[in-house]
C-alpha cells in the first residue's frame, strides 16, 4: 500500500499541477480512490458468523498472571509475527476468508514452526495450505454454493480430522468469472492426512491482555470480526479505531482475518497488527492496524489459537525418563450409589467412584513425597470450569494412626485429631472426600490392600452442561515418573462424548430415574478423553495445567471448602472394597 | 403532572418569546422536565416545536423512542419532525439517539427533520447520535459533554457548530458527514479524538481549539478550508492518507506531542506560520498541490524532524528546503 500510495500521490501531483485550476476536490477525490483501490464493493468476506455455536468449541486454558494488564505488566510492549506468515493472500471473488484465515495463514505459520520458524521469504505453494482444498472437505450444510463462506467450527475441525492438501497440491484459483475455477464441492486433495492439527481452543476475545499474551508466546491468533467501511478503505500507518459507515459493507459483513501482532504505542490505546486475505493493495501491505478499545468494543466476536500435532502435550505433563517409579490409576469405575443418610431414597445424585492406583515402576514411591490422587469434574468446552470431587492424600508428616483407623490411612473425620494444616503440603484444606495416608506404594505395589477404594460423592446441584470427570494420580506432579500420561483415567459418557449433567444429576438416557442400581456405570478409559466425535476434547497437558494452577493460586481450595460446606454429609472415610 | 406543566410552559415559551439565557452551561436548571415524556411530546404530530430552557430534563432522553421507527435494511429509523431547542439544560442521564441491542443486534438510529439546538447544556452521561442523521443542522455552542461524545457516521445537512464545546471525555466523530460548515472554534476536547474518515464537504474550523489527548485526523477528506489556527494539540496527533483539498492553516498552532503527517494530499495552501513541533515531526509521501508557507516554524527543545519523500507541486520561493 505504501508503494501504491507514493505512487498515487505523485501521479495525482503531476496530473493536477498541469491543470491546478481545473483539478476540483470532487475530481481528486475520485482519483485517490482509483489510485488506492478504496472503490466500493470491491472485497469479498465469506464468514458464517451465525452459523458458529460458541457454546459448543472448546476454551483455552486460562493462566493469567496476575500482574498482566493491557499496558505493561510483563509483556512486551510491541510483537508482530507477521514475518512468520505466509505472503499476504488474495480471496478474490469468493467468500472463503475462513479458509484463508485458518488453512492458509494459521495453518501453514504452524508447518513453518513445524520446519524450523520459517520466515515470510521462506513460504511457498509446497509449504503453504490451500483455502479451497479446505472448502472442499467442508460438508455442503457447512459452506455456501461456490465458496460463500462458511464457519470456524468445521474449517478447525476439518484441519484435526482430516487435515488440508498444500497449495502446490490444489492451488487456489483467482480472478476468474468462471466458478467452476473455484469449485467447492470438488473431490478434496486425497492424502493430506500428514498435515492434520491437533486441537484448536476459543479464546476470551473481549480481553485484550489475554490476546496479547498469546501472540507474546508466540501464537497466532484467528479471529472473526464484523466490518464496517472504515475498515475497507483502511491505510498504512493509520490505526482504525471506529466502524464507521456500513454503506459499503451493509451491517453484517462477517469476515475471518489472522491477529499477528500487537504496538501499545499505536494509536490512542494501542492496537492490534491484522493480517487479511485481500491482497496488498488492501490496508498497509495487505495489514492493518485496529485499535484496542475498538477491537473488543465492535470489531472482533471471536478468536481462535490452534496447535500443532507436533506440539506434545505430554511436555507439560512432566516426566521424567531416569525416574523408576510410575504411578497408574486402575480398576476406574463410577456406579450409582445410594444415599448414605437415607438408602432407600433412590436418590439420582449420589455416586460412588471406585478406583486403586498401582505403581509400575521398579522403584517405591514413599510416603514422604507427600502425593495426591484427585477425582475432577469439568466442563467439556470449558475446562477453567473445573470442581475437585475429592482427594487422595498420601503422606508421611503425620504422627501415629488413631485408634480404629482403617490400614494404610484414615479419613477427613480423624483429621482434627493430628493433622496439621494440609494447605502446607496441597494448598487444600478440604476436598468434597478427603484421606490421609501413611503409606509408601512399593513396585507392582497398590495403594490399597488390594481391593481397591470406594469413594461416595455427590455432583454438586449447581452444575449443568456437558461434562467430563477425570481420575489423576499425583495430580500436583511431587512426585517425578518415567511416564506422567498413564497418571489419567477418564470418565465419559456412554459414547465417548462429554456427559450430560442437570441440576447435579448425571443424565442417563433412557435409563434417566430408575430405581437404584439401574442407572449403570459410565464409560471409563484411559489416557485421553478423545474419541471419534470428540477430538478436539482437552488433552491430559491441559487438564494438568489447570488443575496445577488451581493448586498454586488457592483456588483449588476454595472450590473444595465450598463444595464441602455444602454437602457436610460428604465427609466420610474411604471405605475399602470387600 | 410537573413535566406537563413544563412542557406547556416550554411551549409558550416557543410560540411568544424569544428565550434569552445568560447563565451559563447547565447552572441554571430551574425546571425539571422528564426525558420520556419529552421524547413521547417529539413524536407527536402536533408538536413542530419543542423549546426547554433552564431546565433539569431527568432520566434518560432517548430520541428513538420518540416515534416507531421504519426497518430500512438492517436499520430502524426514527423520524422526528419537530424543531429541538434546549438551552442550558442539564441531562442528568443518558442523552442518545442510537440504540444496538448487544453483539451483531438490532440497531436504532433517530433522523431530525429539523434543526436541533443544545445550547450551553451540560450532558452528564455523554452524549451518543451515531448514525444519526440531522437534515437542518446541529448546534452545541458552549455546552459540556461529560462521558463519551459519539458522532460517530453521523450526518449533519447544514450548518454543525461546536464552539466552545467541552468534551470531557473521548471524542469519537469517526466517518461523520458536515455538508455544511462545522465549527468547533474554541473546543476543548479532553480525551482522545477521533475524526477518522470524517468528511467536511464545506469548511472545517478548528480554530482555538484545545485537542489534550491522542487526536486522529487520519483518511478524513474536506473540501474547503480545515482551519486549525491557533490551536493546541497536547497529545499524539496522528493525520495520515487525509485529502485536505481547501488548504490546511496551522498559524500559531502549538504540537506537544509527536506529529505524524504522511500520505497526505494538500491542495491550496498550507500553513505553518509561527507553528510550534514541540517533539517529533514525522512527514512524508505527502502530496502538496498548494503554497506551503512554512517560514515561521518554530521548533521545540525536543524537536525532531523526520522527513520522508514528498511530492511539492508547485514549489514555492520561501519554502524550506528540507521540508
Amino acid at each position: 500500500m505504501p508503494q501504491l500510495r507514493t505512487l498515487g500521490a505523485a501521479t495525482l501531483g503531476v496530473t493536477c499541477a498541469l491543470s491546478l485550476t481545473s483539478c476540483d476536490s470532487e475530481t481528486l477525490a475520485a482519483i485517490v480512490d482509483a489510485l488506492t483501490g478504496n472503490e466500493s464493493g470491491a472485497f469479498h468476506t465469506g464468514w458464517f458468523d451465525n452459523d458458529e455455536d460458541y457454546s459448543k468449541i472448546e476454551d483455552d486454558i486460562r493462566i493469567v498472571p496476575s500482574d498482566d494488564t493491557d499496558r505493561g505488566g510483563s509483556l512486551p510492549s510491541r510483537v508482530s509475527l507477521s514475518d512468520q506468515l505466509p505472503p499476504i493472500g488474495n480471496q478474490g471473488d469468493y467468500g472463503t476468508c475462513v479458509g484463508w484465515a485458518v488453512a492458509y495463514n494459521c495453518r501453514s505459520w504452524i508447518g513453518g514452526r513445524e520446519r524450523g520458524n520459517l520466515t515470510t521469504s521462506q513460504f511457498n505453494a509446497s509449504n503453504e495450505y490451500s483455502p479451497l482444498d479446505l472448502f472442499r472437505r467442508l460438508s455442503s450444510s457447512a459452506k455456501g454454493a461456490g465458496c460463500a463462506g462458511t464457519s470456524f467450527e468445521p474449517a478447525f475441525q476439518t484441519l484435526i480430522d482430516q487435515g488440508c492438501a498444500t497449495l502446490s497440491e490444489v492451488p487456489y484459483q483467482k480472478y476468474t468469472s468462471d466458478q467452476q475455477d473455484c469449485d467447492c464441492e470438488a473431490t478434496p486433495y486425497t492424502s493430506a492426512a500428514n498435515n492434520r492439527i491437533q486441537k484448536y481452543r476459543q479464546i476470551d476475545h473481549t480481553n485484550v491482555t489475554a490476546i496479547k499474551r498469546y501472540l507474546s508466546e508466540g501464537r497466532l491468533v484467528v479471529m472473526g470480526a464484523i466490518l464496517g467501511d472504515n475498515f475497507m478503505q483502511c491505510s498504512s500507518a493509520s490505526v482504525l479505531q471506529a466502524k464507521g459507515s456500513t454503506n459499503l459493507t451493509g451491517m453484517h459483513a462477517a469476515h475471518a482475518l489472522v491477529i499477528s501482532g500487537y504496538d501499545d504505542d499505536k494509536g490512542p490505546n494501542g492496537a492490534f497488527e491484522i493480517t487479511n486475505s485481500w491482497d496488498t493493495s488492501w490496508g498497509s501491505s495487505g495489514r492493518c492496524w485496529v485499535d484496542y478499545r475498538f477491537f473488543v468494543n465492535d470489531f472482533c466476536y471471536c478468536a481462535f489459537v490452534a496447535y500443532g500435532n507436533n506440539e506434545n502435550a505430554s511436555t507439560l505433563l512432566g516426566a521424567s525418563p531416569t525416574s523408576s517409579v510410575d504411578l497408574e490409576p486402575i480398576e476406574v469405575e463410577d456406579v450409582d450409589f445410594f444415599d448414605p443418610d437415607d438408602p432407600d431414597s433412590d436418590d439420582p445424585a449420589w455416586r460412588e467412584l471406585h478406583y486403586d492406583v498401582v505403581n509400575n515402576g521398579s522403584s517405591t514411591v514413599p510416603a514422604s513425597s507427600t502425593w495426591a490422587t484427585c477425582y475432577c469434574l469439568y466442563n467439556a468446552y470449558d475446562a477453567n470450569e473445573m470442581s475437585i470431587v475429592l482427594v487422595d492424600y498420601y503422606s508421611d508428616a503425620f504422627s501415629a494412626l488413631p485408634p480404629g483407623a482403617y490400614e494404610g490411612g484414615w479419613g477427613l473425620d480423624e483429621q482434627k485429631y493430628d493433622l496439621p494444616d494440609p494447605e502446607e503440603y496441597l494448598g487444600l484444606r478440604n476436598a468434597s472426600g478427603y484421606a490421609c495416608t501413611n503409606k509408601d506404594v512399593a513396585p507392582g505395589g497398590r495403594c490399597s490392600a488390594g481391593n481397591g477404594f470406594q469413594w461416595p460423592y455427590q455432583i454438586d446441584p449447581s452444575f449443568n452442561g456437558q461434562f467430563y470427570f477425570v481420575l489423576i494420580a499425583d495430580a500436583f506432579a511431587n512426585v517425578q515418573e518415567n511416564n506422567e500420561e498413564n497418571n489419567y483415567f477418564y470418565i465419559t459418557g456412554e459414547d465417548g462424548g462429554p456427559l450430560s449433567i442437570v441440576n447435579g444429576v448425571i443424565q442417563f438416557g433412557s435409563n434417566k430415574g430408575t430405581s437404584k442400581g439401574k442407572r449403570g456405570a459410565l464409560h471409563a478409559q484411559p489416557l485421553t478423553a478423545r474419541s471419534p466425535g470428540h477430538t478436539n476434547t482437552y488433552d491430559s497437558g491441559e487438564i494438568a495445567q489447570k488443575v496445577r494452577s488451581m493448586q498454586q493460586s488457592g483456588e483449588l481450595r476454595n472450590k473444595a471448602q465450598q463444595w464441602l460446606d455444602k454437602h457436610p454429609h460428604a465427609k466420610r472415610k474411604r471405605t475399602l472394597a470387600h | 403532572m410537573k413535566a406537563i406543566h413544563t412542557l406547556l410552559l416550554l411551549g409558550a415559551c416557543a410560540l411568544g418569546s424569544v428565550c434569552s439565557c445568560a447563565s451559563p452551561a447547565g447552572q441554571s436548571g430551574t425546571q425539571v422536565a422528564t426525558a420520556s415524556t419529552l421524547a413521547r411530546s417529539l413524536g407527536s404530530v402536533k408538536q413542530t416545536v419543542l423549546v426547554v430552557k433552564d431546565s433539569r430534563i431527568q432520566g434518560d432522553m432517548f430520541f428513538y423512542d420518540a416515534a416507531v421507527g421504519i426497518r430500512e435494511s438492517d436499520v430502524t429509523h426514527v423520524y422526528i419532525d419537530c424543531q429541538i431547542l434546549f438551552i442550558n439544560c442539564v441531562f442528568e442521564g443518558a442523552c442518545e439517539a442510537y440504540f444496538k441491542a448487544g453483539e451483531g443486534g438490532k440497531e436504532a438510529a433517530t433522523v431530525f427533520m429539523r434543526s436541533v439546538t443544545f445550547e450551553r447544556c451540560n450532558f452528564l452521561k455523554g452524549f451518543n447520535m451515531r448514525n444519526c442523521i440531522f437534515e437542518d443542522g446541529l448546534k452545541m455552542d458552549g455546552s459540556v459533554v461529560r462521558g463519551e461524545t459519539i458522532l460517530e457516521n453521523t450526518e449533519v445537512r447544514g450548518a454543525a457548530t461546536f464552539n466552545k464545546v467541552m468534551f470531557d471525555g473521548e471524542s469519537n466523530f469517526s466517518a461523520a458527514q458536515f455538508t455544511g460548515p462545522a465549527s468547533f472554534v474554541g473546543a476543548w476536547y479532553q480525551g482522545n479524538i477521533n475524526y477518522q474518515f470524517a468528511r467536511f464537504v464545506s469548511t472545517a474550523s478548528f480554530t482555538d481549539a484545545k485537542f489534550e489527548g491522542h487526536l486522529t485526523l487520519s483518511n478524513v477528506y474536506a473540501s474547503g478550508s480545515t482551519e486549525l489556527t491557533n490551536a493546541r494539540f497536547g497529545g499524539r496527533v496522528e493525520c495520515v492518507a487525509s485529502n485536505f483539498f481547501g488548504g490546511m492553516r496551522l498559524a500559531g498552532a502549538s504540537f506537544s506531542d509527536n506529529v505524524v503527517f504522511e500520505q497526505n494530499t494538500i491542495q491550496h495552501e498550507f500553513e505553518l506560520n509561527a507553528t510550534v513541533f514541540g517533539r517529533t515531526l514525522t512527514v512524508g509521501s505527502n502530496a502538496f498541490l498548494c503554497k506551503v508557507n512554512n517560514g515561521g516554524i518554530k521548533e521545540g527543545t525536543a524537536f525532531n524532524f523526520v522527513r520522508k519523500d514528498n511530492y511539492l507541486l508547485p514549489l514555492p520561493g520561501q519554502m524550506r528546503t528540507d521540508f
